[in-house]
């Protein structure tokens, strides 16, 4: 089935161009927004979401991604971006898509892009699917300020005004912010969130620190634990096939739901 | 299997995900890490602590990020016996 592909830049406001692409079937039933991880986590998953994108366009699955403000193509400084920022980059992806259509909408989410979730984004769509969620800003920052330690620019992480991690300025707010950051689960959006978890082949059980993690879902049928190598750690670049087939099948589950 | 074969057996299988492009043989002690793989740059690097905090249950302080400690396999699998037994 032909789907047209099409990079634009969304204006938000006067002076937040955002940079987004957007595939689209002939035949729309349903459309993704794909939410990348923050900073270094994008360049991991980029070519996830793009054969994502390519596998729901044949399942008459719209989707869109796009840079966060201040990073990639989007206009904008890193350390102009603030958190109300990228959540109004979310929000306002929502409200275009809902402007063209009334197929339901769904967010696919990975890991620190769970961070930017809350419940004021959970209502505006009808489910969300959370790639390997980091669930923990507290335990995010450590590892961009690691990246920076062994990079050796230990002294920009105590600058005033902000820090610059792996090339990115990020003013000190938001990277206190994120700091804090704990995602949270309101009750009542609960249902609407299903976390997929990639496990080794021969790892039987989640570790300790992911069950933790996912304690909210643990017993519920909303943790899907997916045989499938964790294709981000990898220096090699390896598709999700497993991954992307069981978020295709929840997906289509979804919108027959609907 | 003494504690320190079994800590090394799971270093080596977070190392074989990172890395597939080397064989199981590869992984032998005097393997050097830190600055000899090309693939084992600041963000492999930064990934590897995170596997080894999360399927060791454990936490790497950042004093304890040294080369020394990094530098082959023998080095790293010698100092997690030591924080974890």
């Amino acid at each position: 089935m032909a789907s047209t592909v099409s990079a634009d830049f969304f204006l938000q406001n006067e002076s937040e161009a955002i940079f987004r692409i957007t595939r689209s079937p002939s035949v729309i039933k349903a459309h993704v927004l794909f939410l990348q991880g923050l900073f270094e986590e994008l360049n991991i998953n980029r070519h996830a979401f793009t054969q994502a994108s390519i596998t729901f366009s044949k399942n008459q699955i719209a989707s869109t991604t796009f840079d966060y403000f201040g990073t990639g193509d989007s206009q904008g400084e890193s350390r102009q971006a603030t958190f109300k920022y990228w959540q109004n980059n979310i929000l306002s992806q929502i409200a275009c898509i809902k402007a063209r259509g009334t197929e339901p909408i769904f967010i696919v989410a990975f890991g620190s892009a769970a961070l930017l979730l809350d419940d004021d984004i959970l209502l505006k769509v009808n489910g969300v699917q959370l790639w390997h969620p980091e669930v923990k800003g507290a335990r995010f920052i450590k590892k961009m300020e690691r990246l920076d330690l062994l990079n050796g620019n230990a002294a920009l992480l105590k600058s005033k005004q902000y820090k610059e991690i792996a090339g990115y300025q990020v003013n000190n707010k938001l990277w206190s912010i994120l700091k804090d950051r704990q995602y949270q689960l309101d009750a009542k959006n609960k249902s609407k969130v299903t976390w997929l978890e990639c496990i080794e082949a021969n790892d039987e059980v989640l570790s300790k620190n992911r069950i933790r993690d996912c304690e909210l879902w643990v017993d519920s049928d909303k943790l899907l634990l997916i045989e499938q190598q964790k294709y981000w750690l990898s220096a090699t670049l390896i598709v999700p096939d497993i991954l992307i087939g069981y978020s295709l099948r929840l997906l289509l589950e979804n919108i027959n739901n609907e | 299997m003494s504690e320190l074969n079994k800590i090394q057996q799971k270093l080596i299988k977070i190392l074989q995900v990172l890395m597939p492009s080397y064989e199981v043989d590869f992984w032998q002690n005097d393997v050097e890490l830190f600055g000899a793989l090309p693939e084992l740059d600041s963000m492999t690097i930064v990934t590897l602590i995170g596997e080894i905090e999360d399927k060791f249950d454990t936490e790497i302080d950042d004093e304890d990020i040294t080369e020394d400690n990094f530098l082959t396999v023998e080095s790293l699998t010698n100092f997690l016996e030591n924080k974890l037994v």
